[in-house]
């Protein structure tokens, strides 16, 4: 029987705006198995990213339950989640998110220094290898291209051994060649590393990549289709 | 501690975010660490030197010898003992004699402070000694070699002494500036006092009774002699003696030694104000910068509370560093500041105590929770979406929250520099009110300068309309900078009135010395010794001391005696036809014709103290004669004129039989150089003439008003390094400010430069930007300089108020010339990095 990792129970989130409530995820439930890849595509506005946040402990939903791993992290207040986020997650987002103050390596070895890990550095240095930028190892964000920055961005990642990566746009940014080389230098530390994938994107060609496909439109889970 | 604190604090100040906040932050404790390092320091010397100044910690003076139980008091609270005795007295050497300011003094003295001696006329090397002369001996002063031709070893008589001069006194700790003073000094012991017959019943001697110990002993005999003053204030007993300690001695310098440290911290405060304003301004764009990265942190599992002792961590490094370097720039200031007062304080310093260092520690720290940290306090709240959502909004502390702890923690640092919670309340309120008023006004401009600027071309209207759209940020830029630029004028002005109306006091022939003491058959002779001597004189006023007994034949009793000081000693009288120069008719009639009884005219202050009126009968009594008079006239009377001045002046013929001495200003042409001990120079008149009449004293002046000069002139200056200091800090207002809308303009002119913009265009819309800026900014500064001088001239100097068009057109220009340079230097990247590159940056 195969292991779940992250599951969803009857999520909804509602914000409320000045002239009225609006309902921005409604009712959604899912299951996402230890290891899986898994893509939420929908249109813009439909509720992905919301999903994502709620998913990843960084937003709590209005309605609904939600596991990560053995813990309901709608049960805990922010400092059990943000425990709970360091022992499993690691993200990437659309826009990097790298500091620019810092250099290539030090961006990699920061979440493991601050969580106290004791070879953060040779980690890091692994992990920029891995990504192909072990000449860039003293660069800072300004002197490296989109494509570059983001494959910082993964080897920062992946250096922590997440349980889960969340993925917010990881291709948003970057022209379609160097978008491609991204996808495949996700899937294949994915594979390497034996995390679970979810990512959030419109491309169809990287959802396809993943053994499940979420749809969900104006909040609503539409569809799961196993690829 | 973590290590990855320390990293990350590195990395933003390699970075370039933490300059603003660090350079802020080590300005405000330079200055207030310059400012209180002074002011220590000059505060211990002056107190040191007025207990030199007493030779002791404590003096009991009188008129008659002290009595036994102060004495006794002092053995029994062990404390160091001496005694001294001061009267006027002719010496003789040979057929030359001068009327002499004796001091008898014990083998003791003096118990604090040194004597400064030479045996030697020509050579001159100085010895010092902390004890009198030995029985049999005199020690002289300088002038008296000259006036009595004598020389080392050779024989004095005083009285019926015969005593030999074996020191030549170069300087002595209690040597006192007043006229009693006048006379060349002769110190002798005190045991030889009886032999020289000069105490005799009704001779006028000062009796002091010297006592210095330790500060608890010292404490214990002023507690003991409070409440015997107390006892006696209930008795008819007559009160013979005065306690004199440092504190009442030179009351008006300690005071004016607290006022001026307060002033000079407040002056300080005002660049505190400024630098925390910069530091809020900076720590509010450090504070975005770092939201990503709190963002990032709090999505990989940092808890609020971990990011919150990490912050706290920074700001204690970036606060300890900050305050450590302020204060050793601030060392050196201080040196700066004590090298322009060098002339003025001829005092050896003392070392600084710790007060200073735990100002300006108190004073770093408290300014990184007062301003750095309120704009800072929200990034551990953060929320971790915010990785997913940059549009989410900041849980910033609310401006006035963030107003209310900036002014909550100047309050504290004005209420503890100045130890007073009234005057920091009224500073503050002073400079809000400063700072509101200049925001109005600024305001004003701004919308006319929007105004103005609706027709004018590219980018004129570029410029003028940034500063409307950015007017918040304009606002303060203009308040720091016009306030600062507004102190600086005030003060320039300041120095400029004063001198000019010093050098309108004191023209030309302002008097160089005054003569008194000439006897009534001498004047004559005297007149003619100072026509052949080439020196022209004022008028010749004949003088009398006397006392006033009643008022309309009521005695004066005790009381009403305290409550002036004209009435509870003698003074000078006068008599003369004409009103003295610089003396103004207050109310009554000056006489123009012989009045049928005999008149007289009253200084105003001292009528007011004994509350007499035109028209009332006074008593005086000269030397147990008593004689009536009626009161004419009440006259304001300019102290500083350095003209001979009186409290009161009679028609003349009143003094005619009481013998009257005569006094005169002289005013003498060039001085010579003389090289006698302490005195360097004089006038070639001086020599004849107490060689010819040795009972006239002269009394130089030229020293007096060449020092006054020098003060203000250095006052002046020491307050214009710090509000130079001040005036950095109102730069880094302007950095700061710039700073905030930094990227916002560095996105505005990418896009414009994007959109074919040529880089001529943004520099001039830059620079009609900063120039307009410096130029209201100038121009407010010149208005408040010239509101504030216009009181303070009326007010505090009574001078005629005047315009100062420089002080206009000197604010309106560096007003235009800073402001532009400071803005366009700070703007450099905008104008020349490129505009992908810029995009780049800000993404």
């Amino acid at each position: 029987m195969t292991q779940s990792i992250l599951r969803a129970q009857g999520v909804s989130k509602r914000v409320s705006t000045a002239d009225q409530d609006l309902t921005i995820l409604d009712n959604v439930s899912l299951d996402i198995e230890l290891g899986q890849s898994v893509a939420i595509i929908g249109p813009s506005g439909a509720g992905k990213s919301t999903l994502l946040g709620l998913l990843a402990g960084l937003d709590t939903p209005s309605d609904g339950k939600i596991w990560m791993g053995e813990h309901e992290i709608t049960a805990t207040n922010e400092e059990g989640r943000a425990a709970i986020r360091a022992k499993m997650v690691g993200f990437v987002f659309q826009t990097f998110q790298l500091l620019g103050s810092l250099t290539a390596l030090e961006n990699v070895s920061l979440p493991m220094e601050l969580s106290a890990q004791s070879d953060a550095r040779e980690r890091a240095v692994e992990y920029l290898n891995k990504v192909g930028l072990a000449a860039r190892l003293t660069h800072y964000p300004k002197q490296l291209s989109g494509g570059e920055q983001q494959r910082v961005a993964l080897a920062r990642a992946f250096a922590c051994s997440p349980k889960i990566l969340f993925a917010d746009e990881p291709t948003g940014n970057l022209d379609q060649a160097t978008g491609l080389k991204i996808s495949d230098l996700l899937f294949d530390l994915n594979q390497q590393t034996d995390t679970t994938l979810v990512l959030v994107t419109h491309e169809p060609r990287l959802a396809q990549r993943c053994q499940s496909i979420i749809t969900i439109d104006d909040g609503r889970l539409l569809s799961r289709v196993d690829t | 501690m973590n290590l990855i604190d320390i990293k990350l604090l590195w990395r933003d100040w390699k970075g370039g975010q933490l300059n603003l906040v660090v350079s802020a932050l080590v300005l405000a404790v330079m200055v207030v660490t310059a400012v209180s390092l002074f002011a220590d320091r000059v505060e211990r010397g002056l107190n040191q030197q007025i207990t030199s100044f007493l030779a002791s910690d404590l003096t009991v003076r009188g008129g008659i010898e002290i009595s036994d139980d102060y004495r006794q008091k002092a053995a029994q609270l062990d404390l160091k003992t001496a005694d001294l005795a001061l009267f006027r007295s002719m010496v003789f050497a040979g057929d030359s004699n001068h009327l002499a300011s004796v001091k008898a003094v014990s083998h003791a003295y003096p118990l604090r402070g040194q004597i400064e001696l030479s045996d030697n006329l020509e050579v001159g090397n100085v010895s010092k000694r902390s004890n009198g002369p030995a029985s049999g001996e005199a020690w002289v002063e300088a002038r008296l070699f000259n006036l009595l031709n004598i020389k080392i070893g050779d024989t004095l008589e005083v009285g019926y002494l015969n005593l030999t001069v074996t020191n030549l006194i170069v300087n002595e700790p209690d040597r006192g500036t007043g006229f009693a003073a006048a006379g060349a000094r002769v110190i002798i012991n005190i045991d030889d006092l009886p032999a020289s017959q000069l105490v005799r019943p009704g001779s006028r001697i000062g009796y002091r009774f010297l006592m210095s110990g330790d500060d608890r002993s010292i404490e214990q005999y002023k507690a003991w002699y409070q409440k015997r003053e107390d006892r006696l204030k209930n008795s008819s007993e007559l009160k013979h003696f005065r306690l004199v300690t440092p504190e009442n001695a030179e009351e008006q310098l300690a005071d004016a030694m607290q006022r001026g440290r307060a002033f000079l911290l407040l002056s300080g405060t005002i660049g505190v104000l400024l630098a925390g304003i910069a530091m809020a301004l900076a720590s509010q764009r450090y504070a975005s910068r770092l939201t990503d990265q709190v963002a990032l942190m709090k999505a990989w599992g940092q808890s609020t509370r971990s990011i919150r002792r990490s912050q706290f961590i920074r700001l204690f490094i970036i606060a300890a560093i900050s305050t450590l370097l302020g204060m050793l720039l601030g060392w050196f200031a201080h040196y700066m500041l004590l090298e322009v007062a060098k002339g003025v304080l001829s005092v050896e310093l003392p070392p600084p105590g710790s007060r200073p260092w735990i100002v300006a520690t108190i004073t770093g720290f408290v300014c990184v929770l007062g301003f750095a940290l309120p704009a800072l306090w929200h990034l551990p709240t953060i929320a971790p979406l915010r990785v997913l959502r940059r549009d989410l909004p900041d849980s910033l502390l609310g401006q006035g929250r963030r107003l209310t702890i900036g002014i909550a923690s100047l309050l504290l640092l004005t209420y503890w520099y100045s130890e007073s919670l009234v005057t920091s309340l009224l500073f503050l309120a002073a400079i809000f009110i400063l700072f509101a008023v200049c925001a109005l006004i600024a305001l004003q401009f701004l919308k006319l300068v929007q105004r103005f600027g609706s027709w004018r071309g590219s980018f004129v209207r570029l410029g003028l309309a940034n500063l409307w759209r950015r007017r918040g940020q304009t606002l303060v830029q203009l308040v720091g900078f016009s306030t600062t630029l507004m102190l600086l004028l005030v003060v320039t002005g300041l120095r400029t009135n004063l001198i000019a109306e010093w050098q309108a006091q004191l023209p030309e022939d302002t008097p160089s010395h005054f003569l008194y003491n000439v006897a009534d058959r001498e004047v004559d002779a005297v007149k003619q010794l100072l026509a052949e001597s080439d020196v022209t004189t004022t008028p010749w006023f004949p003088m009398v001391r006397g006392r006033l007994v009643a008022i309309n034949g009521e005695a004066i009793t005790r009381e009403r005696m305290a409550q002036s000081d004209g009435l509870s000693r003698e003074v000078n009288f006068t008599q003369t036809v004409d009103l003295p120069v610089s003396n103004e008719i207050v109310s009554g009639q000056w006489w123009l014709t012989a009045p049928e009884r005999l008149e007289f005219s009253i200084e105003e202050q001292v009528a007011t103290e004994i509350g007499v009126e035109i028209g009332d009968e006074i008593e005086f009594s000269i030397g147990g004669i008593k004689f009536s008079a009626i009161l004419a006239s009440v006259r304001s009377v300019d102290w500083q004129s350095m003209n001979p001045n009186f409290y009161v002046v009679f028609y003349p013929g009143a003094l005619d039989r009481y013998a009257p001495n005569w006094v005169t200003a002289v005013r003498a042409g060039d001085t010579m150089e003389v090289n006698r001990g302490a005195l360097t120079k004089q006038a070639p008149f001086v020599n004849k003439m107490v060689k010819q009449y040795p009972t006239t004293v002269v009394l130089e002046l030229g020293d007096v008003i060449a020092r006054i000069r020098d003060v203000i002139d250095r006052v002046t200056q020491g307050l214009e390094l710090i509000l130079f200091l001040v005036l950095i800090c109102g730069a880094l207002v302007l950095f700061a400010a710039i700073g905030v809308s930094y990227d916002e303009r560095l996105r505005e002119n990418a896009i414009l430069r994007t959109l074919g913009s040529s880089k001529k265009i943004i520099l001039g819309a830059l620079t009609v930007e900063y120039a307009t800026l410096g130029a209201i900014a100038g121009l407010i500064a010149g208005a408040g300089a010239e509101l504030i001088l216009f009181f303070v001239q009326r007010n505090v100097f009574d001078m005629a108020a005047q315009w100062h068009p420089n002080l206009w057109a000197l604010g309106f220009f560096s007003g235009i010339i800073l402001i532009t340079a400071l803005g366009l230097l700070r703007s450099r990247d905008i104008i020349t990095v490129p505009p992908l590159q810029s995009l780049r940056q800000i993404d």
